[in-house]
């Protein structure tokens, strides 16, 4: 079994990091002019764990250091190196363009928190009796405006962060209320250079909404602008 | 249970910190929703034979609980369309709130809160 951690724009990569998860050695799998960097595995159940997970996310930043990667999902596995050239041949020309859109880019993650009074909640129902059927429907009825409300209420302020913060991205995507107190859930693929001005920018709106608590992260590899880039073995057989 | 990805065990060595951008004193706070919000329908039915009861349990009660809110929800528009008259609305209220009652009660026989008859479908986003 493989282990895919990125595909990256250069062949010949030569700083590769000592090993990767389990201490296995890292090997590259070139085909043209990019290549995929592995590490063998013995099962394709990879646990998530703390160590794995950031043992991952290191190789692909030290790749990042150096080249354009495209980062492969956590807990990717294929079942040989056959079948990781046989992907690499298969996306080339997809490959090659995501190299391209993400070269010299980095993605940005951002999280609002909101604390509304009746906020969409999913306990809607809340266990409360009434009188009268008449009554309990009725308390229904109200509830469900005041959940629609807040719902226009959080989407049109989730559009008025993201706004400003998406217009310094190449790309960007975003998710209001992803639960009822989750606002926003985006992410923004932006150049190099554009850290330092973001992170000021999110600073800035978090001064000027002080109710709402921000949680900004980063610079990640573009995880949520290259799309799937590998299915795994084990998805296949689902 | 899967390990929680959004907090990392504090290691020495995964500086987790030079991750973070902007101040933010209150990382359970999201590390709650996050996990709130991956939280879906069970993807494998547990068959530990002590457990499988409840696992299946979960499921149904989901479902049921979902047809009990969309038909609610039906209800709700029908009252609001004007196409209800009094009589109807109090018993579609009786009924309703019936089987409520009895919705509390399968979830406590089956030791199940309302935290896991969860109907957000994560990136599918929630089912209402």
């Amino acid at each position: 079994m493989i282990y895919l951690y990125a595909i990256t724009d250069d062949s010949e990569v030569t700083t590769l990091p000592e090993s990767g998860i389990g201490g296995a050695p890292l090997l590259t799998c070139a085909y043209r002019e990019i290549a995929a960097v592995t590490s063998p595995v013995a099962s394709a159940e990879i646990e998530p764990t703390a160590d794995n997970v950031w043992r991952h996310e290191e190789i692909v930043e030290a790749l990042m250091a150096e080249s354009a990667v495209l980062p492969v999902r956590f807990g990717t596995v294929l079942a040989d190196k056959a079948a990781v050239q046989a992907t690499l041949a298969a996306h080339y020309s997809h490959f090659v363009t995501a190299l391209d859109r993400v070269c010299g880019r980095v993605e940005l993650g951002l999280r609002v928190l909101w604390e509304e009074v009746g906020c969409p909640t999913d306990k809607d129902n809340g266990g409360r009796m009434a009188d009268s059927g008449r009554a309990y429907l009725m308390a229904r009825v109200e509830e469900e405006h005041q959940v629609q409300a807040a719902r226009q209420r959080g989407e049109a302020l989730a559009a008025e962060l993201d706004g400003p913060l998406a217009d310094m991205a190449v790309e960007s995507t975003h998710r209001a209320l992803v639960t009822p107190r989750l606002l926003l859930t985006a992410a923004y693929l932006v150049e190099q250079d554009q850290v330092v001005p973001f992170q000021q920018r999110v600073r800035a709106l978090g001064a000027a909404y002080p109710a709402l608590r921000f949680l900004c992260t980063g610079p990640w590899p573009p995880y949520s602008f290259v799309g799937a880039v590998v299915s795994t073995a084990n998805e296949r057989e689902r | 249970m899967k390990p929680n990805l959004a907090t990392p065990a504090p290691d020495a060595r995964r500086p987790v910190g030079r991750k973070l951008l902007c101040d933010a004193d209150d990382l359970e706070d999201f590390a709650t929703e996050l996990e709130r919000a991956s939280n879906t329908l069970p993807q494998r039915i547990n068959a530990d034979p002590e457990k499988v009861e409840q696992g299946l349990a979960k499921l149904v009660l989901t479902l049921i609980e979902l047809l009990r809110r969309l038909m609610e929800r039906q209800a709700i528009h029908r009252i609001e369309a004007g196409s209800l008259t009094d009589d109807e609305i109090e018993r579609l209220g009786q009924t309703f709130m019936k089987l409520q009652v009895r919705m509390e009660e399968l979830k406590q026989i089956f030791e199940l809160g309302d935290e896991d008859l969860n109907l957000n479908l994560g990136p599918l986003g929630d089912l209402m």
